[in-house]
């Protein structure tokens, strides 16, 4: 198969392929499809595409048995195994075995506490194995790449993985073993294997071990491992572990009615050719009465959880860009919610509006305003401590876009209208009553935030706005009619602004907002040379 | 006579005057007082002369001196915190020797060593004279670093001839400015009016307009209404149930790791309780673990506006519905000139038994192709909540390529199930800030956010 082709059915198989090179095609693989980490996994499914048949994998019983300790119930209950023979071990198996194994830690294993996979030279030990939990001091073998006997406390302190991975065990009082008949330890799951099964170019036959917290996640993992390495010329032999027969690779059976698939993708395929779809993707399928398909899902597909995901794979086989699309024919209308009407006010009033980011931190928020550090819908874990908190009001953004924008021509209207979070949990993770019990914490506004910046710029300017915006804030009940609406100002003071030069915008008796001349301090934080006017008010 | 020429020759009456005394005697703007001396100065009504004057001025270098520090001073203040690998090429190739001549910095044994004090720089408190506008001389050195500049201005001033003095008699009974005098007393009939120099500099009056992002919104909302969708929206502080639990997210999938997702204090209530047994039973016969309420009681910023969908899909019980939504989502990551901790997402849902993979991909190619994209194309992807699911592309006819814009799909019955009782429903969160980054040629997406009036004055509202 030339390269152009692979490119093709991997693009087909829905996976982006960024790059063809001389070594190989890099593609993006969705995280759903762990079965194909490895080369021999997209083999697998590029075969499959392009010829329509499915792989058979078949595991011959072997007298081998791992048996399964009650100790570990509590530690780390699930455990699968299986046996491998006549696999020749080169490079490129190492290396694609080295891929998979890490992917899968990562993704499906969730950095190896949910699954740990171990794979060892079988012909250094014996069977039947055990694995159980035992004291940490209690055991001690040499792990791989050091050069003497730990005992599994030693191996956290002193083995890089150890280290790496010490938390995952240290929750439980007692560590997780696999020994074999004679007591000697292949690993120590899921921190490390021990040197004496480890794995090179001479080994001929290989013993897998998959440990973990889920059954699904432990078997789906060893499933993917058996396959390719059947893939990859070995045979495959069972382990009975706590008297059950492992790998199962029979595949799951579902079965599915084409006439389902085809009213949820809109179209009329017919059985056979459903079929083949389906086998495209690698599934084996059996046509039963009355349309329905029994379908058998390879054992390395953990993503079928349903028929719809048979429903997608039909569809990645048909190409997502040969369906006609069609709009539903279903009839209702339309309806946007009402457009800012003070945001037209604004513009006609001459200012240009601003979009500025909701995530803000303390020191903008509240220290360059002359205001105490208190009160915010803070965030626990915030990357960067520039956005660890979400804005209370605007006019610290609208203040950073007056000092941005300090080399564009004077005079400068601009307004924004935009979400805030007033009160929230505060510093301490709680709010000031120490309540934690609130649906949504903080109330987020929507606010509005005008200013203006000149040589002179002073408070009728931004009293004269007020009095054009008074008319559509008092609305609810209209211009003129009034009905009992009332909006005044009020003296006050607020640390942003001049003393004296201030005004707190009521309505009904409620403050709503403020308006003002700000204090030059305030100005020189935000290293601003000219007087702003400001004017901030609850929508 | 041109009314500006009699209002300057006028205010020259009483001696050679400054332009910029002309200015203020005259009422008119230097710019007009300008255009109308040079005019004049050519007909010989008025002399003009020319004296030169030094001044200096921070060059952009200098302004960021005065604002960051001299690389000196930063490298002096980044050696103590943590040494040389903290330092970046300006501090390193410009900041050490100038710390070294300053005998700041000594080079021992193990490299620099940081031996004085930058306190009160003398060079840094010149600059900010310099910038004061008082510094009447500057040290060489800062010449030479090319930080402060020698800028010399022309000054101007007139002086009214003979031929200027007669201009201004016989100009007496022109019309100057139009008054309401003049309109009702009828003396537009009995004198002429001055003309005016048509082509004088006049300062440009800024319209008000709505930011590109809103009127691209603006746009999409009525898009959307005109496809039949109604508006929905919902809070920027979510649980983790609505934003996770509900979309059948299991609870240790990456995505709600604290790596990627902003995390709040405190408690968010469940919805009622059959709803929460639902989700539950659909996660554990699902993804097979043990599922904890007290893991979905904890309150996000939304990572995605789904959240409101979901929010909708379960109020509206399975009624035949379509949905429309656009709102900030939050993503704790670094942000780049592609990722913002902060973004818009547009967000559609048909919910509806009959509703097809098909309808899905219409919906998609009638929005983009009512935005402006023509060309589009579909691709498979994952997403826990949706299946099938996909990603959209366009192709960008500029950059010749296909860019993706946002990912749809068909809500699992495992979601759609629990929340509403019917199946499908078809959903799409879509970027609202890639297409405005193609339509107006930006390739930094925190230009957006940046609300530089130099763009914003300028940007086109009939686009």
């Amino acid at each position: 198969m030339s390269a152009e082709k692979a490119r093709e059915a991997i693009e087909a198989l829905g996976m982006p392929v960024d790059e063809v090179t001389e070594n190989g095609i890099i593609a993006d693989i969705t995280p759903n499809r762990i079965d194909l980490f490895g080369v021999e996994g997209m083999a697998r499914a590029i075969a499959s595409f392009v010829s329509g048949k499915a792989n058979k994998y078949e595991v011959k019983k072997s007298d081998a048995k791992l048996i399964v300790d009650r100790s570990v119930k509590n530690v780390r209950p699930y455990i699968g195994a299986g046996i491998v023979k006549g696999v020749k071990i080169n490079d490129a198996l190492i290396r694609s075995l080295m891929q998979v194994q890490e992917k899968l830690h990562d993704t499906h294993g969730r950095g190896r506490r949910k699954v740990a996979i171990g794979i060892h030279n079988l012909d250094a030990v014996e069977p039947p194995f055990t694995y159980k939990a035992v004291e940490p001091r209690s055991i001690s073998f040499v792990p791989l790449d050091m050069g003497e006997k730990l005992d599994l406390e030693q191996i956290l302190e002193r083995h890089p993985k150890g280290k790496e991975y010490a938390h995952i065990v240290r929750e439980k009082k007692l560590y997780p073993v696999i020994v074999d008949k004679n007591e000697n330890v292949l690993s120590f799951p899921p921190i490390i294997n021990g040197e004496l099964t480890r794995v090179d170019e001479k080994t001929k036959n290989l013993f897998l071990d998959v440990t973990g917290t889920s059954k699904e996640a432990v078997e789906i993992a060893l499933n993917i491992l058996a396959c390719m390495l059947a893939d990859r010329g070995g045979e495959l032999y069972s382990v009975e572990v706590a008297g059950e027969i492992m790998p199962k690779l029979t595949g799951s059976e579902m079965t599915v009615a084409c006439r389902d698939i085809n009213k949820l993708l809109g179209t009329e395929i017919g059985e056979s050719e459903m079929a083949k779809l389906l086998k495209r993707m690698g599934h084996s399928v059996e046509k039963k009465k009355n349309g329905a398909m029994k379908v058998l899902v390879p054992p390395y597909r953990s993503d079928v959880m349903h028929w719809v995901d048979l429903a997608e794979d039909a569809a990645i086989a048909y190409g997502y860009n040969n369906f006609e699309p069609t709009l539903p024919s279903l009839a209702t209308i339309g309806e946007a919610k009402t457009n800012d009407p003070v945001a037209e006010l604004m513009v006609g009033m001459g200012f240009q509006e601003a979009v500025n980011f909701t995530l803000t931190n303390p020191k903008s928020n509240f220290a360059k305003m002359n205001l105490d550090n208190k009160g915010g819908e803070r965030m626990l874990n915030p990357l960067t401590q520039d956005f660890s908190m979400v804005r209370t009001w605007l006019l610290p953004s609208l203040l950073r876009n007056v000092f941005d924008n300090r080399n564009e021509k004077m005079p400068q209207r601009i307004f924004e209208i935009g979400e805030c979070i007033e009160g929230g949990a505060g510093e301490g993770g709680r709010d000031e009553e120490g309540h934690d019990e609130r649906e949504n914490g903080g109330v987020q506004k929507r606010k509005l935030c005008a200013v203006i910046t000149d040589s002179r710029a002073g408070f009728e300017q931004i009293k004269a706005v007020f009095e054009e915006l008074k008319a559509e804030l008092d609305l609810g009940a209209g211009l003129g009619e009034g009905a009992g609406t009332k909006v005044e100002l009020r003296k006050t003071e607020h640390p942003s602004f001049i003393n004296g030069r201030c005004a707190a915008i009521f309505v009904n008796g409620k403050e709503k907002g403020i308006m003002g001349e700000i204090h030059p301090q305030v100005l020189l934080n935000f290293s601003i040379e000219h007087p702003v006017v400001a004017l901030e008010i609850g929508l | 006579m041109h009314a500006n020429w009699k209002l300057v020759l006028a205010a020259l009456r009483s001696g050679s005057s400054s332009f910029g005394q002309i200015s203020k005697k005259a009422g008119l703007n230097i710019d007009a007082v300008g255009s109308a001396c040079m005019a004049m100065g050519e007909v010989g009504a008025v002399k003009i002369e020319a004296k030169e004057s030094e001044s200096y001025a921070l060059t952009g270098e200098g302004k960021k001196f005065l604002d960051e520090g001299f690389p000196e001073e930063r490298a002096v203040a980044k050696l103590r915190a943590g040494g040389m690998a903290k330092l970046d090429g300006e501090e390193r190739k410009i900041g050490i020797p100038w710390a070294v001549k300053n005998g700041w910095v000594k080079f021992g044994k193990s490299g620099p060593e940081v031996v004085g004090e930058p306190r009160e720089y003398a060079m840094r408190k010149e600059l900010a004279k310099v910038a004061g506008g008082n510094a009447t001389a500057v040290s060489n050195e800062l010449i030479k670093r090319g930080s402060v500049e020698l800028k010399v201005r022309k000054n101007y001033s007139a002086e009214i001839t003979a031929k200027g003095k007669q201009m201004l008699e016989g100009a007496g009974d022109e019309i100057g400015e139009l008054t309401r005098e003049v309109i009702v007393g009828n003396a537009w009939e009995k004198s002429k009016f001055s003309g005016y120099d048509v082509g004088a500099t006049v300062s440009r009056s800024f319209a008000g307009r709505r930011h590109p992002l809103a009127r691209l919104m603006l746009k999409i909302k009525t898009i959307f209404s005109e496809m039949g969708f109604e508006e929905m929206d919902g809070e920027i502080a979510e649980s983790a149930f609505w934003n996770f639990d509900a979309l059948f997210q299991p609870q240790d999938h990456p995505a709600r790791d604290m790596a990627d997702t902003f995390y709040l204090p405190g408690k968010a209530c469940l919805p009622e309780k059959s709803l929460v047994e639902k989700i539950k039973k659909a996660h554990e016969s699902g993804w097979h673990y043990e599922w904890s309420a007290k893991e979905a009681g904890r309150r996000v910023l939304r990572t995605h506006t789904t959240a409101v969908s979901a929010r909708y899909v379960a109020a509206g019980k399975g009624k035949p519905s379509k949905y429309f939504s656009i709102g900030r989502v939050y993503r704790n990551e670094a942000t780049d000139y592609k990722h913002l901790a902060e973004f818009h997402q547009v967000e559609g849902i048909v919910v509806w038994e009959n509703a097809t993979f098909r309808d899905l991909l219409g919906c998609l190619k009638t929005f983009y192709s009512k935005l402006g994209f023509e060309k589009i194309r579909f691709r498979p992807s994952y997403f826990p909540y949706t299946e099938p699911s996909l990603e959209v592309e366009v192709y960008f006819e500029e950059k010749k390529a296909w860019l993706e814009l946002g990912g749809a799909g068909i809500f699992r019955p495992e979601v759609c199930i629990p929340l509403c009782g019917k199946y499908p429903v078809l959903a799409w969160g879509l970027s609202l800030e890639r297409p405005l980054m193609l339509a107006k040629g930006i390739n930094d997406m925190r230009e957006i956010y940046r609300n530089d009036l130099g763009w914003l004055r300028n940007d086109k509202i009939g686009d």
